[in-house]
């Protein structure tokens, strides 16, 4: 059985102007060790898929249906404290993009760090001390002993979500939440970063969760990836199959419009804006925008079909093999 | 040729070299060192907090002395600042009153801290129904003059130290809570608040250990330089006769005194009573405005 196992999942927002769809039915579960891809426009809600897992959604969001599974236990029906004591940081951990901004600009780097092990793993000061240099050094931070003096406002943007990345594996969770780890890191440390989770990943052998709008990225790091539209998975499968064959036209149509090396004329796009989510067109979202839609498009809503072995397609026209091929390029 | 060690430039050791671990002690001090303005504060403070403390002991007469001989002396070699018109020394009467003054001022200004924070933190962190009663609660205690109110609240309770305190507290909470609820509003968006969340926090522990410190460096600023208006209201209560009365050595009652004989030309009697408020005030003024560049990691000397 997976580790978390999401089953249509539906989080909407509750705004003056209407109930506002941002996920209509998420489903994806995610194995031990594994790391999943979940990615898709700005806007496609896959931070929302995120916070709705560990129920950080803030007001107008709530989740209005669906099951969250976790090793067995229904997270979405768990007590407030339940989910503060055994689940958040101990059995799932969350990272965000801008670092900086996510550590507490008044309290030290050793204190933030120690402060949980005091109280999240009873040790004593000394020897939070001593586990915080050592987990410092197991994010490759030099001189960790000295850092822990640091305030984050004097550590570099890499630096930063490396103390965020040790802050939150500090209590051996086994699901990491990665939201846009490296997003406003150059790309040397963006590199690092990666390689960084890579490692961790198989020394520890916890999941991740990792949430991007970087395909390069994802083919990086992830076994399988999830490719969320408008609050729907379009389409989930291996990283090789997605990147090599994709069968969702919207797939398809993102790894077009990848900058690539070598590529002659302007870059492809999408045509056409992402859906309304206060009005989200019926049958598949996607259909206004793609090239293959039928007439049963409109009306129809595709739900997930396993095509390849491991590869699921919501569409009631998939590209062929011989068009996905050449789509991958 | 021997090499010297330290001339050799490793790659990468700038970026890697941490800041040295020093004690907080002498962080502080290194900080006071670059801030003369806040130095100067500080032992203007220091000073007041040493009189309040020793006051009675280094005094060179008894502040209660009344020897109608000598009443109303002009400054001198045996009374520097002159005598009152019951033969009182002033210079005496002046270091003494510190220790009332200094008593009523840090308990009015801690009281007032302590509730005014508690609730705009509870306010701005629950929002809805709390914090509408809590911020119109406050809106009642602003809507009279800060002075009008004092007086009522004093006038209500009778004259007496507990009085003052309870007064020029009660007419500084809503500016703390006020504050404070913004100052929370704000933080209690930040990322850090949801990554804290995130690793398991619970809201409480969110609350105080996260939030609160990161609303601290204004609130120690405002309650500095709180300080210093609460002298001025505490000696004015007791200038017009509602607060500490007539024979307490205190600077509000002594300027009162010598206003008694200011037809007389008795000057030095109220004008050394009124720059020892002047110098007070000052003080803490100097370490308020300091204390935001040593309290604020981002803006310390490095």
């Amino acid at each position: 059985m997976a580790l978390l196992e999401v089953s249509e999942l539906r989080t909407s927002f509750f705004l003056r102007s209407g109930e506002l769809r941002v996920l209509d039915g998420v489903s994806l579960e995610i194995d031990g060790g594994e790391v999943l891809g979940l990615v898709g426009e700005t806007g496609s809600g896959k931070s929302v898929t995120a916070y709705s897992i560990i129920r950080l959604l803030k007001q107008p969001g709530r989740v209005v249906g669906g099951h969250v599974r976790w090793d067995g236990r229904d997270l979405l029906g768990l007590k407030q404290s339940e989910l503060e004591q055994e689940v958040r940081g101990k059995e799932i951990s969350m990272i965000f993009q801008s670092p900086r901004e996510a550590l507490n600009p008044v309290i030290t780097v050793g204190r933030q760090l120690t402060q949980v092990l005091e109280i999240r793993r009873g040790m004593s000061r000394q020897d939070a001390r001593r586990e915080a240099v050592s987990i410092l050094q197991s994010v490759y931070i030099s001189d960790p002993a000295s850092r822990l003096s640091s305030y984050p406002h004097q550590l570099s943007g890499g630096m930063a979500q490396r103390i965020m990345i040790a802050l939150a594996l500090s209590c051996h969770p086994r699901l990491l939440i990665a939201d846009e780890p490296t997003t406003g890191l150059d790309v040397t440390t963006q590199y690092q970063i990666v390689q960084l989770l890579k490692e961790l990943r198989d020394r520890t052998g916890m999941a991740i969760l990792l949430i991007t709008h970087d395909l390069a990225l994802a083919a990086q790091i992830c076994d399988r990836v999830a490719v969320l539209y408008a609050g729907r998975i379009a389409e989930v499968g291996p990283i090789a199959h997605i990147f090599r064959s994709p069968r969702h036209p919207y797939t398809s149509a993102l790894l077009a419009s990848r900058p690539r090396l070598g590529l002659k004329g302007d870059i492809a796009t999408i045509p056409g804006n992402v859906a309304n989510l206060m009005k989200p067109p019926g049958g598949c979202r996607f259909h206004p925008r793609c090239g293959n839609a039928l007439e049963v498009c409109s009306r129809v809503q595709p739900s997930l079909e396993s095509m390849e072995p491991g590869q699921r397609v919501a569409c009631h026209n998939p590209m062929s093999i011989r068009e996905a091929v050449a789509a991958g390029g | 040729m021997a090499i010297d060690e330290s001339r050799v430039i490793v790659p990468g050791a700038v970026l890697t070299a941490a800041p040295p671990v020093v004690g907080r002690f002498s962080d502080f001090v290194y900080q006071l060192r670059g801030n003369p303005a806040t130095f100067a504060g500080l032992f203007i403070v220091a000073v007041i907090f040493i009189s309040a403390l020793i006051g009675p002991l280094i005094a060179p007469y008894d502040p209660y002395g009344v020897n109608l001989g000598d009443a109303a002396l002009q400054p001198s070699l045996s009374h520097p600042f002159g005598t009152d018109q019951y033969g009182e020394d002033i210079l005496t009467r002046v270091v003494v009153a510190a220790r009332l003054d200094l008593l009523m001022v840090l308990s009015a200004v801690v009281a007032s801290t302590v509730i005014g924070v508690t609730l705009g933190a509870l306010a701005g962190f629950f929002g809805h129904y709390f914090d509408e009663g809590v911020m119109r609660s406050q809106d009642v205690l602003q809507a009279f003059p800060r002075f009008v109110f004092a007086m009522a609240v004093a006038w209500a309770l009778g004259p007496g130290v507990v009085t003052v305190i309870v007064a020029t507290a009660a007419i500084n909470i809503p500016g703390y809570a006020r504050l404070m609820r913004s100052l929370m509003l704000s933080v209690k968006e930040a990322q850090f608040a949801l990554a804290a969340v995130a690793v398991g926090n619970s809201r409480w522990r969110l609350l105080w250990r996260h939030l609160l410190p990161n609303c601290l460096t204004p609130i120690i600023v405002l309650s500095t330089l709180q300080c210093g208006f609460t002298i001025l209201e505490a000696a004015g209560l007791s200038f017009i006769g509602l607060g500490v009365r007539v024979p307490q050595a205190e600077w509000g009652v002594m300027i009162a005194m010598g206003l008694q004989d200011f037809l007389q030309g008795h000057w030095w009697i109220y004008t050394f009573p009124g720059l020892a408020i002047a110098f007070a005030v000052l003080g803490f003024n100097l370490l308020g405005d300091g204390l935001q560049d040593i309290l604020d990691p981002k803006r310390r000397r490095v």
